[in-house]
C-alpha cells in the first residue's frame, strides 16, 4: 500500500517537474509576445491559452487522446520521432500537462509584463541592448516574482490534475497512475485508510509548497 | 557635417510634429518648448525610439531612418533615470554593452560609495547621476538628454547642474538638450531651437534667437534677449556682482567673479519695464539706457518693445495703455528697468553649493 503510495508520489513530482521545466521555458516568450503586441490574431492566441480554464478537462483529454492514437497526426509523428506511443505513456501526460497548466504559468506573466515600465524598455534600448537580449536580460530578472508565482501555480496545478489523465494516461502504475488516479482507486475499492494517507500528502506537499512560494515573495 | 532632422511625424491622437532641420553637429543644441510642443517626441525620433517611414534622420551623411533605436550610435538620459530596480548602481552601469571607462564614469558622477545600492535606496540627484554615468558608458557620436533637471527638486538641481555643464563642454560630441527652461541652457547652448505646437517657430545662435524671431513668442515661452555680459566687481556686504554691458552694468545676486567669461544672461521681456526718464526711489537696481526700435503687438494683446542695448537686443513687454501713455515711437530714447531677479545668470551655472 504505502509502496503504491511512494510510485505515484514520484510520479506525480515528475509530471509536475518536467511540466513546470517546459513551461517556464515556452510561457515567458509567448506571454511578452502576448503582453505587447498589436497584431489582430492576438486576442484569438489569448483565446486559445486560456481555454483550459473554462472547458472540462475531459473535453481537451478527449480531443488530446484522438490526436495521439497511433493514426492521427500526433501520435504518428511522434511514433515515427521516438518508436514509442503517446498516448497512455508518461509522456503523452507531459504534453497534455503542458497544455492544460499553461494558462495558469501565461496568464501571470502576461499581467506582469503588461507592467513593464516603458521607460527601462526605452532604456534598454538607448543602451544598445538588442530586443531579445533585452528580454532575457533585463526582463525575466526584473519579474522574478511572476516567475516564481507563475512557476509554483503551474506545478500545483499539474499535481492536481485528475480528468485529463484519466481520459488519455489511464491507470498504469509507475507510468500514468498519479496520486490523484491512486486516490480515486483507493476510494473506489473501498481502501479509506490508504485513501487517507494519499489525500493526505497531497494536501500537505500542495499546502506547504503555496505556504512557502507566498512566504518567500512576502519578504523581499 | 550636421544633424538633419526632416519629415513629418503625426501618432494616433491627434499631435503632429513637422520639422525641417539642420543642426550644427557639434556643441550643445538646447530645444526649448513648454510641454505638448513635441520636443521630447522629437528627442525620440532622433534615438529612434519613435519612427516614422515620414520621417528622417541623418548624422553627417548617415541615414539612421532606418535603425532601431538600439543599433543608433547615441546616448541618451531619458526624463526618468530609467535605471532597472532589481541592479545595483554597478549593475546598472555594467549593463551597457560594450561599455567602457568604468572607473571614469564613475569619478565623474561621484558615483563611489554609491556602486552597490539599489536604485530605491538613492535619491533623485543619485538616480539621475547614475543615469548619466550609464549613458557615459556607450561610445556614442551624439548625445541626447531629455529634461536632465525637470525631475529633480531645487538642491538636487543646483548640484547636478554644474556637473552637467562641464559634461556638454568637456564631451567633443554633439549634445540635443531638451528642456522647458531656457534659464538651464542659456550658459551653454550654443544655438537654440524653439518649439509650438509640433513647429518649429525659430532656430539659431542664442543672442539672435530671441531678436530675430518673425513672430512675437507664445507668451508660455518668455525667452525674451540674451544679452552677453562681462564680470566686473563682487560687492560682498550686498552678495551683489557688478556685470558690464557697453558702459553700462547690471547688477544681480551673488558672486559671478568665478564664472566664465563672457558671461550671458537671460532677461524675460515680461520683468522689463520701460521709463522715459531715471527713475528716483525705486527698489530696482538696474537702469539700462535703451533704444526703441520697434513695437509689435502679442498674440495676447500686449505689445512688444524691441530695444537695442550697447548694441544688443533687448525686449520688453507691455500693456497698449503704457504704449500710449508714453507715446512710443521707434527711435526714441528710453529707460529700460530690470528686476535683478530676472537675471538669469542665477544658481544654475554660475556658483552652486558644493
Amino acid at each position: 500500500m504505502a509502496e503504491d503510495v511512494l510510485t505515484s508520489l514520484t510520479l506525480t513530482a515528475a509530471l509536475a517537474a518536467a511540466t513546470t521545466v517546459a513551461l517556464l521555458i515556452l510561457a515567458p516568450p509567448l506571454a511578452w509576445w502576448l503582453a505587447h503586441t498589436n497584431r489582430r490574431g492576438a486576442s484569438l492566441v489569448e483565446a486559445l491559452v486560456a481555454l483550459p480554464l473554462v472547458l472540462p478537462p475531459t473535453v481537451l483529454g478527449f480531443y488530446l487522446l484522438l490526436a495521439m492514437t497511433e493514426d492521427a497526426w500526433l501520435g504518428a509523428s511522434w511514433r515515427s520521432l521516438t518508436g514509442q506511443p503517446l498516448a497512455f505513456t508518461f509522456s503523452g501526460l507531459v504534453l497534455a500537462s503542458i497544455i492544460y497548466s499553461l494558462p495558469f504559468v501565461a496568464q501571470p506573466l502576461t499581467a506582469s509584463f503588461r507592467n513593464t515600465p516603458a521607460e527601462l524598455l526605452d532604456a534598454a534600448s538607448v543602451m544598445g541592448v538588442a530586443p531579445a537580449a533585452r528580454f532575457l536580460r533585463f526582463m525575466l530578472p526584473l519579474h522574478w516574482r511572476a516567475l516564481v508565482a507563475a512557476g509554483v501555480l503551474g506545478f500545483a496545478h499539474t499535481v492536481g490534475e485528475f480528468g485529463i489523465v484519466l481520459m488519455i494516461g489511464g491507470n498504469i502504475p509507475g507510468e500514468t497512475r498519479v496520486l490523484s488516479i491512486l486516490l480515486f482507486d483507493q476510494v473506489e475499492s473501498l481502501d479509506y485508510a490508504s485513501a487517507h494517507l494519499t489525500a493526505a500528502i497531497l494536501l500537505v506537499v500542495s499546502l506547504t509548497a503555496l505556504t512557502l512560494t507566498y512566504g518567500t515573495l512576502r519578504r523581499q | 557635417m550636421s544633424l538633419t532632422l526632416k519629415g513629418r511625424f503625426a501618432p494616433p491622437g491627434g499631435f503632429e510634429l513637422e520639422v525641417d532641420l539642420e543642426l550644427p553637429s557639434s556643441g550643445v543644441t538646447s530645444v526649448i518648448g513648454v510641454s505638448g510642443s513635441g520636443k521630447s517626441t522629437l528627442l525620440r525620433l532622433i534615438a529612434g525610439l519613435n519612427r516614422s517611414p515620414s520621417f528622417q534622420v541623418m548624422l553627417n551623411g548617415h541615414d539612421w531612418s532606418t535603425l532601431p533605436a538600439h543599433r543608433r550610435p547615441i546616448s541618451m538620459t531619458l526624463q526618468q533615470p530609467a535605471l532597472f530596480p532589481h541592479l545595483t548602481v554597478a549593475g546598472n552601469l555594467r549593463a551597457v554593452p560594450g561599455g567602457s571607462r568604468f572607473d571614469e564614469a564613475v569619478s565623474r558622477f561621484g558615483l563611489e560609495g554609491l556602486l552597490e545600492r539599489k536604485p530605491a535606496a538613492l535619491s533623485g540627484g543619485q538616480q539621475q547621476r547614475a543615469a548619466l554615468a550609464r549613458a557615459y558608458l556607450k561610445p556614442a557620436a551624439l548625445w541626447l538628454l531629455d529634461e536632465p533637471l525637470s525631475a529633480l527638486d531645487a538642491m538636487a538641481r543646483a548640484r547636478l547642474a554644474p556637473m552637467l555643464g562641464e559634461l556638454c563642454r568637456t564631451l567633443g560630441k554633439p549634445v540635443i538638450y531638451v528642456t522647458h527652461a531656457l534659464s538651464e541652457v542659456v550658459q551653454i547652448a550654443d544655438h537654440l531651437v524653439i518649439l509650438e505646437a509640433g513647429r518649429v517657430i525659430g532656430a539659431g545662435p542664442p543672442g539672435s534667437v530671441a531678436a530675430e524671431l518673425d513672430h512675437p513668442l507664445s507668451p508660455m515661452i518668455d525667452t525674451g534677449a540674451i544679452l552677453a555680459v562681462e564680470f566686473d566687481t563682487y560687492d560682498e556686504a550686498h552678495d551683489l556682482s557688478t556685470l558690464r554691458i557697453g558702459t553700462q552694468t547690471l547688477r544681480v545676486r551673488g558672486n559671478l567673479s568665478q564664472a566664465p567669461s563672457p558671461l550671458r544672461v537671460q532677461i524675460p521681456a515680461r520683468d522689463v519695464a520701460l521709463a522715459l526718464e531715471r527713475p528716483l526711489g525705486t527698489s530696482i537696481l538696474n537702469c539700462l539706457e535703451v533704444t526703441l526700435t520697434s513695437l509689435a503687438p502679442t498674440p495676447d494683446g500686449a505689445v512688444f518693445a524691441e530695444l537695442e542695448c550697447a548694441g544688443q537686443p533687448l525686449r520688453a513687454r507691455i500693456t497698449r495703455l503704457s504704449q500710449d501713455n508714453l507715446q512710443l515711437v521707434p527711435g526714441m530714447a528710453l529707460h529700460a528697468l530690470v528686476k535683478s531677479v530676472a537675471l538669469d545668470v542665477r544658481g544654475d551655472w554660475a556658483q552652486l553649493p558644493e
